[in-house]
């Protein structure tokens, strides 16, 4: 026999020297290309499912290489104080600040030699009277917004800070000069050089974690599923193909590699364009904000061995969907054997991905909440019961539609098809379930986490005779002071100026040392002094403040218990201390000893809530001057200010830093009210409900392009059945309302499954961060409503194909 | 006119050995039985014939003759070979060097063009694409279709596309042709152009035919009829 093929072989003349399998890839290509509109549609539907998987993929595979570039420009700004010999210190120190909620990093220079050490991203210290800042922050006092902030920076701008000082595009920082007077500033640093290691990586809070990894997921894994249903168009239409090949002699394997050979032609195209999507993303990505982050374009590289995997990983996928579609279809010459009713579907391995997404999710509670372990166990939960809502679906569906029987003739012939096969249509409507799953419980767990962010920023509004006002608190030095204070009595917006000063004063531990015990339950025992603060202020400060009347000069007060947010002082009648004060310069934490102090025999309790204003920045014992009398020189405690300025203005504590810009490294401002701008958690939160809206609606439409493709798929492989239908007399209103209902069931027991998983994913999401979870019904109206909008509009769009099919011309073979 | 079981031979190929034997023949699908013990022979270069009612098991008798399916029992050999004894990638070269194919539709690959249609069987014989596509031109001048060859399945006419389909049949030199109404779909100018060419080419190529109609009009153009009823095969006397 193997004689006559290699004759039959020979007869046909010369024979190429090609492999086989290249002419087999080769053809498939071919097929893949050259097949008309509608190849050219699932080309495009295919190139752009991988290439969304690809750029998203690859911008994942280079947060690694993100973090480690910021890490180690981190890293090389570190101060270091440790004395180097020869080396000229800088005087640094730290004055930072914020605007809008975004914090403005800045700090205060001093080159106390040639040689002195000059921080990363600067040409050179800038001297008194000039500053460098960072490009954001150039950006920012140029734009119009950056109007309340200009008057701060009263200093010549000679430049701006380079990459190497710089850990974001977005970050506000400024270094400037400080004058040799800055010596003596209480929390100055000599620093010999820059350039150390330290843990610079920032944790983000556990439930705010949660919400991206849950939003990654959700639009990640309808990508992947359109990766799959985009292999799947046309797949009748292939299968045909496939076996008019083996007809003219493809043998079954050659048939696979040209079916694969197919897919990989939109594999490839999609890395190309997944590549270029990466490539625009890494262009734009130093002018994009994300959570409060963006990145330089420089540091967006994939890490290769991720890269290297991802180019490979997802053609394989592509490929292997494609193939996997084939598993139980019979390529024959005479067609496809897949006629009959589909193979009961099996449930033990989808419900085995529900049960390890609840697994996963419970195990959560051992983990530390925001750990590594945490955010991997989070992420393969939330993965695994998402991929759930389109792993159950198809047995669901077969289910479901099992139990339909008769109805109006449009209803049973949608649900006769069903029945025949409701594999395709659940798996593409499984694209749309995962989003509506994902939605709701997104829009779940934001709702919790909007209750626990916004109303814990109500607690610093404060209301004082009716009127609603913002503190803020602001720390200076003792020769400026008087200038301080009337420029504070002079600002725009400030409604109330109450001067106080702060000490802090130490004492001997009890024998045996103090044992405290730690979160993690372990306890240790401190034999070193103990330290307490006490705050100087006058009769008539308290007075307006806490709003007592009982107030001489010579009292000493302690706040009540939750009044202070370090809880009332524990110093006692009688008690002595010392007073001291923290000399930083060149040494860490070293205190020395200012006077010392008796607390007096009567310390009078002092109830805060009659302020209404809280305990602002009023700390320890509370003493009026005459208490206090010469115990301590009074110019070595630090001055502070509590301003009361009117809420209501957004920009009143820019008013009050304007008002000080002056007195440059002098003062510090520190609001501490949020009201009108949002703190940064209440940005990321924003900003992540933002990006997964976005995220949800783009993938809504993706899962709803699957379907019309699906929809218009079915019109044209049943023209013929369609048009003799129509030719019969069926009304082709019927017709329609039976593709509406193909389109609705599917989608309808999709919604519910996802409204199930999608709950049931918040609230175990939920109870790791101990936040109260509350369903927003109308929430997950609004996203099946979306879905059913979805259905409606791709079946009024399916309208005009079923007009053609149903045309008598549609019966012609010819 | 006798029912038969056994190989039938034409007494001007007495002395030939059959360049295809099909034996007691048995094919179910399901309950329903299409062959039952059907046998019948095919001898180089002679038109076969195979007619019957509709559901007869004709198309299945052709199906199994081709080793596209395989038969529940009995034996097919195809030049003194089992052809149910070859592997599936033996049976599919068999296919792509010996045999040929027209059906009633769907042969064809809708995404090539015709010229590409003809010349499939030669490329994936392994034939360069050049020589490939010369004699596929060739085929479908002879076949008088040369203006569609740039053209897709789709976009011609169903005559057309038989004869497309006849000229990717014979393109690759087959020494059986095996054709399955393939008139069915077409008018009867058409239908008999087609069968001209059929015919005609077949015998210029010496290539065996085997025809399964249920017209008596495509029939007249066999040599010999085999009728199959009920899944029982029987030989009529030589049509010509």
């Amino acid at each position: 026999m193997t004689a006559t093929i290699v004759e039959g072989a020979a007869r046909t003349g010369r024979t190429t020297r090609t492999p086989s399998w290249l002419r087999d890839l080769a053809l498939g290509v071919r097929l893949a290309v050259g097949g008309g509109r509608t190849s050219w549609s699932r080309l495009v539907l295919g190139t752009i499912g991988i290439g969304l998987a690809v750029g998203i993929l690859l911008v994942a595979a280079s947060v690694p290489g993100i973090i480690s570039a910021r890490t180690a420009r981190q890293e090389a700004s570190v101060p270091v104080t440790t004395v180097r010999a020869g080396v000229a210190p800088v005087y640094e120190l730290n004055n930072s600040t914020d605007f809008d909620g975004q914090g403005i990093d800045g700090y205060y220079l001093d080159a106390t030699g040639a040689n002195s050490p000059v921080p990363p991203g600067l040409a050179r210290i800038p001297a008194e009277n000039e500053v460098v800042v960072s490009p954001a922050l150039a950006q920012l006092l140029a734009s119009p917004q950056g109007a309340a902030v200009r008057p701060q920076f009263p200093e010549r701008v000679i430049g701006t800070i380079s990459l190497p000082g710089l850990n974001q595009p977005s970050e506000l920082s400024f270094y400037a000069g400080g004058g040799s007077s800055m010596a003596i500033a209480q929390g100055v640093q000599k620093v010999y050089g820059f350039g150390t290691t330290k843990d610079a990586s920032h944790q983000l809070d556990p439930l705010l974690l949660a919400l991206l990894v849950v939003g990654v997921a959700v639009l990640l894994v309808p990508i992947v599923i359109f990766v799959g249903v985009s292999s799947r168009i046309a797949g009748a239409q292939r299968d045909r193909r496939l076996a008019a090949l083996r007809l003219v002699g493809a043998g079954s394997r050659q048939t696979r590699r040209i079916a694969a050979a197919e897919s990989l032609v939109s594999a490839g195209t999609g890395l190309v364009l997944g590549t270029g999507l990466f490539l625009l993303a890494k262009q734009i990505a130093g002018s994009v904000e994300l959570m409060g982050y963006s990145v330089f374009s420089q540091d967006v590289v994939p890490s290769w061995p991720l890269a290297a995997l991802v180019l490979l990983v997802v053609p394989v996928i592509a490929v292997g969907s494609s193939l996997l579609a084939l598993r139980r279809t019979v390529i024959e010459p005479l067609g496809v054997v897949r006629e009959s009713r589909p193979v009961r579907r099996r449930v033990w391995w989808r419900l085995s991905l529900l049960v390890v997404g609840v697994g996963a999710m419970l195990l959560l509670s051992r983990s530390s909440s925001g750990s590594q372990t945490w955010t991997y166990e989070l992420a393969a939960g939330a993965v695994a019961l998402l991929i759930s809502v389109p792993a159950m679906l198809p047995w669901l569906l077969e289910r479901a539609v099992a139990l339909f029987r008769g109805g109006r003739p449009s209803w049973q012939l949608a649900v006769r098809r069903l029945q025949l096969d409701s594999g395709t249509p659940a798996r593409v409507v499984g694209g749309v379930a995962v989003v509506v799953a994902g939605a709701i419980a997104l829009q779940t767990v934001m709702m919790a986490a909007y209750s626990r962010y916004f109303q814990e920023s109500q607690n610093t509004v404060t209301t004082v005779a009716g009127q609603q006002v913002g503190l803020v608190d602001v720390t200076t030095t003792t020769e400026v002071i008087d200038q301080v204070t009337g420029a504070l009595q002079g600002a725009r917006g400030v409604r109330g100026v109450f001067p106080f000063r702060e000490v802090d004063v130490q004492m001997p531990s009890p024998p045996g040392g103090v044992t405290y015990t730690d979160s993690s339950g372990h306890s240790y025992t401190d034999t070193g002094p103990m330290y307490d603060t006490l705050t100087l202020a006058s009769c008539p400060t308290l007075q307006k403040w806490f709003r007592i009347t009982d107030c001489a000069d010579g009292d000493v007060f302690n706040l009540g218990s939750g009044a202070s947010a370090a809880g009332p002082s524990e110093l006692g009648p009688g008690e002595r201390v010392q007073v001291v004060d923290w000399d930083t310069v060149g040494t860490d934490d070293q205190s020395r000893q200012i006077g010392s102090w008796t607390v007096p025999s009567t310390i009078k309790q002092l109830d805060q809530s009659g302020s209404q204003a809280g305990q602002g920045g009023f700390a320890g014992l509370i003493v009026t001057p005459g208490a206090f009398g010469n115990a301590a020189p009074i110019a070595d405690m630090t001055p502070r200010y509590e301003v009361r300025v009117a809420n209501a203005d957004s920009n009143a504590v820019e008013y009050v830093r304007d008002a000080l810009a002056k007195f440059t490294w002098r003062t510090e401002t520190f609001p501490l009210y949020s009201v009108n701008s949002m703190n940064t958690d209440q940005k990321t939160l924003t900003t992540i409900r933002g990006g997964l809206l976005v995220g949800s609606l783009f993938t809504l439409l993706l899962a709803g392009a699957s379907l019309l493709v699906l929809a218009l798929e079915q019109i044209r492989e049943r023209r013929r059945p369609l048009a003799a239908l129509a030719a019969a007399g069926v009304p082709r209103r019927m017709l329609a309302r039976s593709l509406l209902w193909q389109t609705m069931v599917p989608v309808v027991v999709g919604v519910a499954v996802a409204a199930v998983i999608g709950l049931a994913l918040a609230w175990l999401v939920l109870r790791q961060t101990s936040v109260p979870m509350a369903i927003d019904w109308g929430g997950i109206g609004v996203f099946a409503g979306s879905a059913i909008v979805l259905v409606l509009l791709v079946t009024g769009l399916t309208l005009p194909a079923l007009r053609g099919a149903t045309k008598l011309a549609a019966l012609r073979n010819e | 006119m006798t029912a038969t079981s056994t190989p039938t031979t034409t007494p001007t190929s007495q002395q030939l050995r059959p360049l295809l034997a099909a034996d007691q023949l048995r094919k179910s699908f399901g309950p329903t039985d299409a062959l039952v013990g059907a046998s019948m022979s095919v001898h180089a270069g002679e038109v076969v014939a195979v007619m019957g009612p509709s559901g007869s098991g004709k198309s299945t008798m052709l199906h199994c003759l081709a080793g596209i399916v395989p038969p529940d029992g009995g034996t097919v050999r195809y030049a003194g070979t089992d052809i149910g004894a070859l592997s599936d990638g033996q049976r599919s070269a068999l296919r792509r060097t010996d045999f040929g194919f027209v059906f009633q539709f769907g042969q064809l690959v809708p995404e090539l063009t015709c010229q590409e249609n003809v010349s499939l069987p030669l490329r994936l014989a392994g034939v360069p694409r050049r020589p490939a596509e010369t004699l596929a031109a060739e085929w479908l001048a002879r076949l008088e279709v040369a203006d569609v060859s740039g053209k897709r399945p789709g976009e011609v006419s169903g005559g057309q596309g038989q004869r497309v389909a006849v000229a990717r049949a014979l393109v690759g030199g087959p020494k059986v042709v095996f054709a399955d109404e393939p008139t069915g779909a077409l008018d009867s100018l058409n239908g008999e152009l087609v069968m001209n060419l059929l015919v005609t080419t077949a015998k210029e190529t010496g290539a065996a035919v085997v025809l399964v109609t249920h017209e008596p009009r495509v029939a007249a153009y066999a040599d010999r009829e085999v009728i199959v009823r009920d899944g029982r095969t029987r030989e009529l006397e030589p049509t010509r």
